[in-house]
């Protein structure tokens, strides 16, 4: 194959995002009559066909590998062509293509005026964090993660009617400003050891570096740590989190706890094992305290939240929590994996639980925002007291919240169940058997908020008896919400096999 | 070792430049005379008297065609360095690749033009 037909294959869905986006802007500017609505499917179908075909990326992958000359250096210096990005793509992509469809009828009734500007940057968010996944090089990362913020700031920002939106905006900026101004010190310390922005080239130079400075390594990740924490709203990064998720309009926080976190972490953990696996014991303490801040944090705050969308955005950052004790857990034999030496053995499920739950965690609370979106568009609330009876009123919300919420607790046969014994596992297998105590704990204490929101749809009595009917578009994201908590749960060996393909030599590529 | 020692200096630099602004200070404060007016006491603000509130209203539109300017001024920066290696791209066989590149990139930024004018950002 030529190169140009890598190249194209490789980037399609990229492609497709960024033509998506930019025919949403043009087709508002040129005839401003078409309605938000048709703009909306056509961000639905643009995110919808780029989720699609990032599985198939993978077939290029290999190609890519095997093209050498003018585009290898393009490959291997800045966006790597591997099956992690591509798997991270596709949960990222899943995430945005439930936020979109289900908040069209949102968006038409309460952001009719910017829905233009919502849709497009909402494909160019989508763009933006596919290249955040991909990024093996100081400089690409870190102009994806500003991307996806300026995007992210823009959306929190849209509702310019109510204060409370332009709060969450200005409030996201001012804090993501600061970390991105400590991220960038943090880089330049590490090219300052290095003399490179290569993240292989930086994980080479690791073992001689590390003899001599151990702290300065240590100091220049606990910086770069604060930006990418920022962007995953990880304790103690995570101020911003409640007021924006609060304020911002709720497709906006749908969008920033289903997909920008998914891609937040997925950043992470590229950076830490790419770039600095060689100081894994020096890292490791420094994930896993943060880990258990941020999930013991999310959870405790998350109890007394009367908002739900207060409560999802402290449960959010629970998870993220969760997801990073696979990090932490990472053990040598996993690293070696991904180096293309060895296999894995039953115990390195670390790793496999960190992707595996991204996933879950984007069709689990992308789903449950979609009945947020449904409620609040039908019945004008976001509080908890307002969900009493929702069983008999709406009685196909109440089960697939109830279903996403028990995916979130870890509850068999849901995805979340899955997700949440392989990292527990993992952690235990690598000695850090209190890491798993911290999460098992936090599980229980998250069963109390997540079953007193079922408790109100179920056994309260409602307080109104008005029945409304949801519309296709939300039936569809909760359909795909659904079928991924619950088919990934009960089948997920395919989605193992491609996880393990992800992982398998992925530091090794282009070397 | 030469790195560590090299920083004791920066380190006693910072600490003599601490103590310099003290000691300063002191010997003003001992030698000065203490005579203040209303005048005095005003907030300097480049020789001009303080007037009005400091929250003063401006149009956004000078915010908006400073972010327009700034697109195109980045638009120049990619366009100098690309205009200058042109010529030796063709010599390999990239030129049209490398024209078609920048084309699509003055495509996109036209159109976040259109989009700007045909929204009335530039009705002033």
């Amino acid at each position: 194959m030529d190169e140009l037909t890598v190249l194209l294959g490789y980037f399609a869905s990229e492609m497709v995002l960024a033509i998506g986006g930019i025919a949403i802007l043009v087709i508002n500017f040129t005839s401003p009559n078409v309605k938000g609505r048709y703009l909306g499917y056509l961000a639905a179908c643009t995110v919808g066909v780029s989720a699609f075909i990032m599985p198939w990326q993978g077939w290029f992958v290999f190609e890519a590998q095997l093209v050498r000359s003018t585009l290898r250096p393009f490959f291997s210096f800045c966006l790597s062509p591997d099956m992690y990005a591509t798997y991270f793509k596709f949960a990222i992509a899943i995430g945005m293509l439930i936020t979109i469809l289900a908040s069209l009828d949102y968006v038409e009734a309460r952001l009719n005026g910017v829905s233009a500007e919502l849709y497009a940057l909402l494909c160019f968010a989508t763009l933006s964090m596919s290249f955040m996944v991909s990024a093996v090089e100081l400089i690409t990362l870190f102009l994806a993660i500003e991307l996806t913020s300026i995007a992210s700031y823009a959306l929190a920002s849209l509702d310019t009617s109510n204060p409370r939106s332009v709060e969450a905006g200005i409030k996201y900026f001012l804090t993501g400003a600061a970390a991105t101004a400590v991220s960038l010190y943090g880089m330049s310390l590490i090219y300052a050891f290095s003399g490179t922005t290569n993240l292989r080239e930086i994980l080479n130079m690791q073992t001689e570096v590390g003899a001599q400075f151990p702290h300065l390594i240590l100091v220049s990740l606990i910086m770069v740590m604060a930006s990418l924490g920022f962007k995953g709203a990880l304790v103690p990064f995570h101020a911003w989190a409640p007021d924006t998720y609060e304020g911002a309009p709720t497709p906006v926080t749908t969008f920033l706890a289903a997909a920008s976190k998914v891609a937040a972490v997925g950043l992470i953990a590229r950076f830490m094992i790419y770039g600095f696996s060689e100081s894994l014991e020096l890292w490791r303490p420094v994930i896993s305290t943060i880990s258990a801040l941020t999930m013991t944090v999310g959870n405790l705050f998350a109890i007394p939240q009367r908002n739900i969308k207060r409560m999802l955005a402290y449960s959010s950052i629970a998870h993220a929590g969760y997801m990073l004790i696979g990090l932490a857990a990472v053990s040598q034999a996993e690293i070696d994996f991904m180096m293309g030496k060895g296999l894995l053995e039953r115990t390195d499920v670390a790793m496999t639980g960190f992707l595996l739950y991204a996933l879950g965690y984007a069709f689990a609370t992308g789903g449950a925002f979609t009945v947020v979106l449904a409620v609040s568009h039908l019945l004008g609330t976001e509080e908890i007291p307002e969900y009493d009876g929702l069983s008999q009123r709406m009685p196909h919300l109440a089960w697939a919240l109830t279903i996403f919420f028990l995916s979130l607790i870890g509850i068999p046969p849901f995805v979340g169940f899955f997700t949440k014994a392989f990292v527990f596992a993992g952690a235990i297998y690598s000695g850090l058997g209190w890491l798993s105590i911290v999460g098992v704990l936090n599980s229980v204490v998250s069963g109390y908020y997540y079953l007193n929101v079922v408790r109100h749809m179920f056994l309260l009595p409602p307080k109104a008896q008005s029945v409304e009917r949801t519309a296709p578009s939300t039936d569809a994201a909760l359909l795909i919400a659904l079928l991924g908590t619950v088919v990934v749960g009960l089948l997920p060996n395919p989605f193992l096999q491609w996880i393990r393909d992800a992982l398998n030599g992925v530091i090794l590529m282009l070397r | 070792m030469h790195f560590a020692a090299d920083y004791w200096y920066v380190a006693l630099f910072a600490l003599m430049g601490v103590i310099f602004i003290f000691v300063a200070l002191f010997l003003a404060w001992l030698i000065r005379p203490h005579n203040p007016t209303p005048d005095k006491l005003m907030p300097y603000e480049c020789s001009v008297r303080p007037v009005g509130e400091a929250r003063v209203q401006f149009r956004i539109i000078f915010y908006l065609v400073a972010l327009l300017f700034l697109a195109f001024d980045v638009e120049v920066v990619f366009l100098f360095p690309w205009a200058v290696v042109l010529r030796e791209l063709g010599s390999i066989g990239l030129g049209l690749l490398a024209w078609f590149d920048m084309m699509l990139f003055i495509g996109i930024l036209l159109l976040a033009w259109l989009y700007a004018y045909r929204k009335g950002m530039l009705d002033w």
